[in-house]
């Protein structure tokens, strides 16, 4: 039968040979497909066009949705979900809502205002951060806090009375309210986010995000998106079309992207600048009487990436305030930090907790041959290698002597080293590898004397990020990788599906080459769990991927690490992030270093959350590298990647 | 696709979600978002699927007190969109414009007799292939991208549209043969 009769003349046994090729007959059926294919030419001829069909169908391009799409989609949700809510004048409902956050019961005025604008419920793009950290918050402040905000919005649509509302019923501590004078409207010119920013943060349960990330350093740390979110219903709320003019012009109050253009604004808004560093005229950055060491952690310098923007983005006080802006918690916190600093505790520059630090983990052959590529790569997309991006250590010193910042002693350079590797590895290991099914154990357990080579710290926009990452993937030389995406970081949250596991890869291909239909699913489900499919393998770097030589210029230094030589600094290593070096105390420290700094040094980097130009905003990844020779991979178990084949 | 999804990270972040923690139902959008974006482009055309995926997810969002759980998440979300899909398809349109289709897709169908002699290139023959693939009936269609595409067993893919596995074997056979009949040409070049 010729394969054109074939084609028009399909017999019934065709339904399970389909069926064969995709293994879903039983043991019966599958012998009976197998005596057909054996006896019958024309059975195979068409089995092996289905095939080639299944080929051609694997091989249409994969469609890939924008970065921030969970982000729109989260926002739109929250907005459909309280816009109900407000109509039936029920906002205590919201306890009730999966995913509902506080900072949705913030948003609650804010929503319906848009729901009101936008009747035929089209979602306008993203403009303020997504507040998703916030929801950690508990439901009862979120009740209370939409309850005001309810009440404002219908009752009295003014400023001041909004302000007050909400400072009132969001503030937990009685005692830690601030001055009467804080509750009046912000006038043109003070940060709009003062008073957001002084509401702590009950405890509540952390999500999985929260593991990689600090808890409140300050009352600013979780509520500075938020209080974009919150300037945003201001404006649109009371402000009308001028609003978001209006909102502009008040950037310089507000820890958003730097867009303004005037000199004024700009200075005030750049996103590695502190808000605090450009005080406004109505709260100057004495900040009353909170002494040298506010004054000089006041004055951020230019060189800190976003995340320190969003987290230090604390109580502004104004000058109503006064002295008593400088609330008792703060001065607490800053107790704390004190006693820290006097244990001698070292912090450095990047810390594998940071919430909107990347962290990459990469398998590698060996150092020869993964180190030549890597530095391609990263000269591919315009990232410097080995720019003076410094690990630094920051001990305790006169508030008025933080010029320098120390370079840390041999010995605890190393130990900081392998607390940074240890931390991004359990980073990734409870994380990523927990949800892709890879060998989370090996991952978990292989920080030793011979596995993490070096560390990479990089700072570059996101698509040299990006790119970097993708060609990674591409490349055969990095036989893992492992990304865990910033929670805290829209633009990075898909990221982790550029981890993949060669191993599995290399298992799927084999069985698609060698037409074993069984087991298929599995497979791909396995390799897809790496985060990586064989698709994507499949697909080429699209030319724009390579950023043109007029990208912004990434930076990048690798930190080799040293041996181990005494178990006790192994154990501490092993031991992850030590306490002294918790989040917390890092960005205390970090401000504490950063203040010390020359205000004038050229910014090198900017955070995610300050992602609106994206050819300029810089993001902070580090790279660890794990060298896997095969003496060291063989104890890892089944599940270890494969040692270096070529 | 819908088997690799880690049924314990999946609970996981679900409960979380429900717990208040909107990040946790963030992660579960960007894990899934581009394979549904990529099934339903394939159903509705390009434009039409981010605006589907999108409603998709508010509305598991919104719904996800209701997940019972008794399949996987992406099999539940999979059902919602193409609840979606078919909402929209009556209140719109008796059927999926070919036309329309092809335009959202960028794929011109290709004529099986005029392929070219010699084997076509891979880009050439992943435009024929979703040409053909846009000629077939939306319930065709979707078995064979749910299938082909996303790797859905039998029992998945009966399960995303409500139908019994006999029938998604059939249409599955049937989708195969009609795009086999669209490409024949295509395939006796590459097996003369």
């Amino acid at each position: 039968m010729s394969r054109g009769q074939q084609v028009m003349n399909p017999t019934p046994n065709d339904e399970l040979l389909s069926a064969y090729l995709d293994d879903e007959l039983s043991a019966d059926e599958r012998a009976r497909v197998e005596r057909l294919l054996a006896e019958q030419p024309e059975s195979r001829a068409l089995l092996e066009d289905l095939r080639a069909l299944r080929s051609g169908l694997e091989s249409l391009p994969r469609h890939r949705l924008e970065g921030n799409f969970a982000e729109r989609v989260l926002r739109r949700a929250e907005r459909e979900m309280l816009a109900p809510e407000l109509e039936a004048g029920r906002p205590d409902r919201l306890r009730e809502l999966p995913g509902t956050s506080s900072a949705s019961a913030a948003a609650v005025s804010r929503s319906a205002s848009d729901a009101m604008a936008d009747e035929d419920g089209s979602v306008s793009p993203p403009e303020a951060n997504w507040p998703w950290r916030a929801g950690r918050r508990t439901w009862a402040w979120a009740g209370l806090a939409a309850a005001a905000a309810l009440l404002v919005m219908l009752f009295t649509p003014d400023r001041v009375a909004d302000r007050e509302a909400e400072h009132l019923a969001r503030a937990p501590d009685p005692a830690a309210l601030p001055a009467a004078g804080d509750l009046r409207a912000p006038r043109d010119g003070e940060r709009e986010d003062s008073i957001e920013l002084r509401m702590d943060k009950p405890a509540g349960p952390r999500g999985p995000m929260s593991k990689a990330a600090p808890p409140a350093a300050g009352n600013g740390s979780i509520e500075a998106p938020f209080a974009n979110d919150q300037q945003d219903f201001d404006q649109r709320d009371f402000s009308g079309k001028e609003g978001r003019a209006e909102n502009e012009s008040k950037s310089g109050q507000s820890d958003r992207p730097m867009r303004s253009k005037s000199p004024e604004a700009g200075a005030s808004r750049a996103p590695t600048q502190q808000p605090e560093a450009a005080p406004t005229p109505q709260a100057p950055a004495a900040a009353g009487g909170a002494g040298a060491r506010s004054a000089a952690r006041d004055s951020m310098p230019d060189d800190q990436p976003v995340q320190r923007a969003r987290r230090t983005a604390r109580p502004q006080p104004s000058r109503a305030a006064g002295q008593a802006g400088q609330s008792a918690r703060e001065l607490g916190r800053q107790s704390d930090l004190d006693a820290d600093l006097e244990a001698g505790t070292p912090t450095y520059r990047f810390d594998a907790a940071d919430e909107d630090v990347l962290v990459v983990v990469c398998d590698v052959p060996d150092s020869a041959t993964y180190r030549k590529t890597f530095e391609s790569l990263l000269a591919g997309q315009n990232i410097d290698l080995d720019s003076p991006v410094e690990l630094k250590e920051e001990r305790q010193r006169p508030a008025d002597d933080q010029a320098d910042a120390a370079r840390p002693s041999t010995e605890n350079m190393a130990t900081l080293q392998r607390r940074l590797a240890a931390g991004a590895l359990d980073r990734v290991a409870k994380q990523s590898l927990g949800s892709a099914q890879i060998d989370q154990d090996a991952f978990a357990g292989r920080l030793g004397d011979q596995a993490v080579q070096e560390i990479v710290y990089v700072e570059a926009t996101a698509e040299q990020l990006e790119a970097t990452l993708e060609n990674m993937a591409e490349s055969e030389t990095f036989l893992k990788i492992a990304v865990d995406p910033a929670p805290a970081v829209p633009a990075q949250e898909n990221w982790y599906f550029y981890s993949r596991s060669r191993k599995l890869a290399e298992l799927a291909d084999e069985t698609l080459e060698a037409g074993q239909r069984q087991g298929r699913e599995q497979k791909a489900a396995k390799l897809r769990a790496g985060g990586l499919s064989k698709d994507f393998k499949k697909e080429k770097a699209p030319a724009e991927r390579d950023v043109a030589a007029e990208a912004p210029r990434g930076k990048a230094q690798r930190y080799e690490l040293a041996p181990i030589d005494s178990a006790d600094e192994k154990s501490d290593a092993l031991g992850g992030l030590s306490p002294g070096l918790s989040p917390k105390l890092g960005q205390q420290v970090q401000r504490r270093q950063a203040a010390g700094k020359d205000a004038g040094k050229a910014a090198p980097g900017r955070g995610a959350g300050e992602r609106r130009d994206a050819q300029t905003d810089l993001y902070r990844a580090v790279f660890v590298f794990r060298a896997l020779p095969e003496a060291a991979s063989e104890p890892a178990a089944e599940s270890a990647p494969p040692a270096a084949k070529k | 696709m819908v088997e690799d999804s880690h049924p314990i990270d999946e609970s996981r972040l679900i409960d979380e979600t429900l717990a208040g923690d909107s990040a946790a139902f963030g992660r579960l959008v960007g894990k899934y978002q581009d394979r549904l974006y990529n099934t339903m482009a394939h159903l509705v055309g390009l434009e039409d699927a981010r605006d589907l995926v999108q409603d998709a997810f508010v509305q598991a969002f919104v719904k996800l007190e209701t997940f019972q759980r008794t399949s996987a998440f992406y099999t539940w979300l999979y059902r919602i969109a193409f609840n979606l899909a078919m909402s929209r398809k009556r209140r719109q349109r008796p059927s999926v414009s070919m036309d329309g289709l092809r335009e959202r897709t960028g794929h011109e169908p290709v004529d099986g007799s005029a392929a070219p002699q010699d084997r076509l290139e891979q880009q050439e023959l992943a435009g024929q292939v979703q040409a053909a693939l846009a000629t077939l009936s939306e319930e065709h269609r979707i078995v064979l991208v749910l299938r082909e595409m996303d790797g859905c067993c039998y029992e998945t893919i009966a399960e995303i549209l409500e139908l019994p596995v006999g029938t998604v074997r059939s249409r599955l056979h049937r989708g195969r043969m009609q795009l086999r009949e669209h490409l024949k040409q295509v395939l006796q070049v590459d097996h003369p």
